[in-house]
Formats: C-alpha cells, sequence, structure tokens
C-alpha cells in the first residue's frame, strides 16, 4: 500500500527495507526532492474493475499523512509540507479516477477509501492530518469519502477532528483490541465508539462507522460467526442506527495465509447475513 | 578532559538474507539449525564491521524481534497475549505483553531456547569483552508499554530489576550493561534502579529533554548518561560520562564529518568520556543505510 504509489512518484529514493513487526518489512522511502507523479497509480485497476462484472466497487488510496508519515523525509521543510505535497498528488489520482468512473455510466456514487493507518501516531500532528486529507478531497463532492484507520493508540483524537473533515465514514480496526477468550464478551475493545457517537451527534451531517474489526489480521484464530455478530450488534447498539453501522476486517489481510483469510471473510459476511435477515 | 567513544546499541536491521531464513523458517521450510547458522555468520559479519566501536550491546540482537519480547518470553507471569501495538510514534508494532507477575525466569537467556512462536534464542550472544547486555528500562519501557493485570507497576519494576540481576548474573560475563529508556523521565522515581547502578556499569539511555531530578538522593548513579546535544551539560553534572544522540536512527540522511568533529571539541570540555552514538536503535533503517551510519561513528 505504500511501495506500489511510492515507486510511481519521482523524487522518491529507496534504500531498502524497514521492519514493520516480527519478520515482516516494507520498503521505505526517502523523499530527496520535490515529488510528483510519474505514473497514475490505480487508473489500470479501476479500468479493469469497470470491466468486469463487480458490481459495486470501492477504490483504496493511502492517504497523504500515511505517505509521509513512512517516508523518510531528506528534502522538504517540514512534515506539513511534505503532506501536502503527496496530497496534490492523491487529489489529482482521485480525480482522475473519478473522470473515469463518470464515463463509465455507473450510476452509483463512486467510492473512495483513504488509507490512513499512521492517522494517530502523532497526537501532535492532527491538524496536518485534518488538511492533508481536506487537499485530497478537494472538488470531489460528488465522491463518497471513507477513511481507514488502524491500530491507533486513541481514536479519540481522531473522533474529535470529524467535524473537520470532509469524510463520509470510518473504517477502523477494532477486533484486535478485544479479547477472544471465553468469558470475555463485555466486548471492552469497542468501547471507545460510544465517543465516536457522542461527537457525530454534534454534527449535522452523520457519519457512518465500518467497526473494523470483526476479524483480526494479525492471528489466524477465526474469530466465530457468533462472535463477530455479537461485536457488530454492540455497535449498532452504541451507535443506535444500523445505517450507520458497516463491516470490515481490522486492516488488509495479507499477513495471514489465503486459507485463514478466505474463513475469515467468510465468517464476517456470514455475520452480517445473519443480522441483515433479523433486522431488515 | 575525557576521549571521544562509541556506542552502538540495540536491535541491528537484519540483513535479507537472514529476514528471508527467517520467513522460511516461519513456512517450516528449514530447521532451527539453519536459522542459528545463519546467525552465527550474520554475528561474525557484523563483528567485523563494528571492530572499532568501543562498546556494542550483545550484537546484534538479530533474533529480537522487538525489544521487549525476548525478556517477557523468558519470564514467568509474563505472556504475549496483549494486542498488536503501535511502538511509541513509529511504524513498527509489538505484541504488547501482559504481567499478571514477575517471576522468576523460564529459561537461560545464553541458552537456545525455543519458545512460543518465536525465531530460535539464546536472547544473547556474549563475546569475551567489549560488549554489554541490551536492556528496555524496567519503570518507563517496560511497564508502561506492558499490559498490567493484578501487579502493582512498582511491583512489576521491582520484578524486573530481578530478573535483570539474574540476566547479568548469569553467563554473561560482563559488568556492562544498556538500560533503554523509550519514553522520558516525568517524575518518575528512578530510587528502583539503584542497585542495578551500584552492582553494574550500566549507561542508561534517556529520551526527551534531560532533567537532573529523577537522579537526585539516589545513592548510585550509572556510568554514562545518554542524551540530546542540547542537555550534555546537564547531563554531565549527574554522572561522569556522557553519550550525545548524534545520528539520526530515523532518517536515511547521513551526517557529514564536520558534525562529528565538533563533538572533539565537546569532549574536551568535559572531565569524563564522551559516547557518540544513535538516538534510537538502528534496527528502523534499512541495513545499508544502518551499516553507513556505523561506518561514520567508526571514523571518529
Amino acid at each position: 500500500m505504500y511501495e506500489h504509489p511510492a515507486s510511481r512518484i519521482d523524487g522518491i529514493e529507496f534504500y531498502g527495507l524497514v521492519r514493520s513487526f516480527d519478520n515482516r518489512y516494507y520498503r521505505k522511502g526517502s523523499v530527496v526532492r520535490d515529488i510528483r507523479r510519474k505514473e497514475p497509480f490505480h487508473i489500470d485497476e479501476l479500468r479493469f474493475l469497470l470491466d468486469s462484472a463487480v458490481e459495486r466497487i470501492k477504490m483504496p488510496i493511502t492517504g497523504p499523512y500515511t505517505m509521509m508519515d513512512w517516508s523518510f523525509n531528506e528534502h522538504y521543510s517540514d512534515r506539513h509540507s511534505l503532506a501536502m505535497a503527496y496530497a496534490e498528488i492523491i487529489n489529482q489520482e482521485i480525480k482522475e479516477m473519478y473522470e473515469l468512473w463518470k464515463r463509465s455510466g455507473r450510476k452509483e456514487r463512486f467510492e473512495v477509501q483513504i488509507d490512513e493507518p499512521a492517522t494517530t501516531t502523532h497526537p501532535s500532528e492532527m491538524d496536518i492530518v485534518v488538511d492533508s486529507i481536506n487537499r485530497c478531497t478537494e472538488g470531489l463532492s460528488g465522491v463518497e469519502f471513507s477513511l481507514h484507520v488502524c491500530y491507533s493508540k486513541d481514536y479519540r483524537i481522531l473522533y474529535d477532528r470529524i467535524p473537520e473533515m470532509n469524510i463520509d465514514g470510518y473504517n477502523l480496526e477494532y477486533a484486535n483490541r478485544d479479547p477472544l477468550a471465553p468469558g470475555s464478551e463485555r466486548l471492552g475493545g469497542y468501547s471507545d465508539l460510544k465517543y465516536f457517537a457522542q461527537v457525530n451527534e454534534t454534527v449535522s451531517k452523520k457519519r457512518f462507522v465500518g467497526i473494523g474489526g470483526v476479524t483480526d489480521v494479525h492471528i489466524d484464530t477465526v474469530e466465530p460467526v457468533d462472535l463477530i455478530r455479537k461485536r457488530i450488534e454492540y455497535a449498532i447498539s452504541v451507535v443506535d442506527d444500523p445505517r450507520l453501522v458497516k463491516v470490515n476486517p481490522d486492516c488488509g489481510l495479507r499477513t495471514r495465509s489465503r486459507e485463514v483469510g478466505f474463513q475469515k471473510l467468510k465468517n464476517m459476511v456470514d455475520a452480517v447475513r445473519a443480522l441483515r435477515e433479523e433486522i431488515l | 578532559m575525557g576521549q571521544v567513544r562509541s556506542l552502538l546499541y540495540g536491535i541491528f536491521p537484519r540483513s535479507e538474507q537472514l529476514r528471508l531464513t527467517y520467513g522460511r523458517w516461519e513456512r517450516g521450510s528449514v530447521g532451527t539449525d539453519e536459522v542459528k547458522e545463519r546467525i552465527r555468520e550474520e554475528k561474525e559479519k557484523f563483528y567485523g564491521m563494528c571492530r572499532n566501536i568501543d562498546l556494542v550491546t550483545d550484537p546484534p540482537l538479530f533474533n529480537w524481534h522487538d525489544i521487549l519480547r525476548p525478556l517477557a518470553l523468558a519470564t514467568d507471569g509474563i505472556t504475549l497475549g496483549g494486542p498488536l501495538t503501535r511502538y511509541l510514534e513509529t511504524n513498527t508494532f509489538y505484541r504488547e505483553p501482559l504481567v499478571s507477575k514477575v517471576g522468576k525466569l523460564r529459561f537461560d537467556p545464553y541458552s537456545d531456547a525455543e519458545v512460543e512462536e518465536n525465531p530460535p534464542m539464546p536472547i544473547y550472544m556474549p563475546r569475551d569483552s567489549g560488549w554489554a547486555t541490551f536492556l528496555p528500562s524496567p519503570p518507563l519501557t517496560f511497564v508502561k508499554l506492558s499490559r498490567l493485570h493484578g501487579i502493582s507497576e512498582g511491583d512489576a519494576v521491582k520484578g524486573l530489576v530481578d530478573i535483570y540481576r539474574q540476566v547479568q548474573g548469569g553467563k554473561s560475563g560482563t559488568k556492562n550493561m544498556v538500560l533503554f529508556e523509550a519514553l522520558p523521565y516525568g517524575k518518575d522515581d528512578l530510587t528502583v534502579l539503584d542497585p542495578l547502578f551500584r552492582d553494574y556499569k550500566v549507561t542508561l539511555v534517556v529520551q526527551g529533554r534531560f532533567s537532573e531530578k529523577p537522579f537526585q538522593g539516589l545513592h548510585n548513579r550509572p556510568d554514562t548518561l545518554v542524551v540530546d546535544l542540547s542537555d550534555i551539560e546537564a547531563a554531565s553534572r549527574v554522572c561522569r560520562n556522557v553519550g550525545v544522540k548524534a545520528l539520526d536512527a530515523h532518517n536515511t540522511r547521513l551526517e557529514g564529518k564536520d558534525a562529528m568533529r565538533n563533538l572533539e571539541d565537546t569532549a574536551s570540555t568535559l572531565s569524563g568520556d564522551l559516547y557518540v552514538t544513535t538516538n534510537d536503535y538502528l534496527d528502523f533503517l534499512p541495513r545499508g543505510i544502518a551499516e553507513k551510519k556505523v561506518a561514520i561513528m567508526e571514523a571518529i
């Protein structure tokens, strides 16, 4: 999610891999001069999807703050300037995707998920997050934007900024912080959804929340359908409007085997279907 | 007037070959013996690379996934049952230790133990001389980055200090200990570290703006305090030897030789030695850049 766009941007040099966790590594680039897009990141992918039979499409794109935070900055005067330079490039990319979308004749709203796992890494930099995210979404009022954040130490600092961000909803990681052990059904890992609901009460345009988090992407244990269902029910009870609750895994399932990833997704879908039948 | 010396501490980035070997080990396509052999080769290379560094922590901790895990796995009453957690303000993650008690060492940290899904130990691989153990400092780094369950912070810290004494008193054969603090001291009480300062030659790496306060009232002092450049004078009032974080472990930009030369002038103002080191362990950098930073330190 980082290297794919970074390798298509001029101004970034790669010196090797750095650790993310355990024995997992990623190629972290160094920004050594002004950055500019050399070639599109996702246009081919979107074109392929539009030509296929896929009915609903949401395009993920790595966000400007994460691109900045995951790069070594050897050139820009400060982190805000680098994040805004990335935001400029990402805005250009989304605009081109949106043009392609419109030309395809699709009737539904174009959905873009801005992936920002780094969002709350530096609590003092939330202004940079807000500025750069809003720059990404400029001139794109017809697009539905969601923001994916994961492994945050404290989502409340993100929720506090909801009113300022041009984002329609949030896809978050929660399962990782919720115990799986029998007898731990209090769903403590999801408790700060209450704060999301409080902040959402204060805005006229309600945001949705993807409770992320119905499957932990860093363990092979496949969460049972019943547990996932309980987590969704809890989120609905807190947010108090099922239309504002979406369901997604904590993060990408790349770190799991295909078999484990498939089973996690299957259980998630089974839990959603069962609940939907009950609610609707 | 002291001398300028060099210190290399903490986890050093794995080579591409070692990373791939670990990946194969995780998938079960190579055995533990092959991993050990690869580590032995890597260690030889590493010693060759840093032969002119004055003090090196048990190099190179290639088998440490993060700075807490080996000791968490080795200690009775601590498990890795917590969530995957972001390590401070970085893009690296660790599995949060759950501390219900701090018992005894479950295995010899110098032996070839295999525990859980972790790559084969030993935790430390001693040399004859010129090396130090590397330990995440108990009060902040270990305890505050863990989740406590049914044990007070004070008891957890005391227990860890005992564990550290067992580690140091085992087959290490060295009095040198580098205690790494990942978080800044506030009003934290450091008296619990007093016995470690008394019995061992402790290099304490601290974070944030340095304050003399936590050291007031201690009967013993660390041998060396590693601080930011701006805090050298204050640190030298607490400790005879001072370390300065002259190299950036979070940026690929290479430090100029001039900046290193200026440190000689700084050293001339101190009564003790000046250790030149990094502002964090080098695992946050690509291996090639980390090697270049070591070469800069060596050239001092």
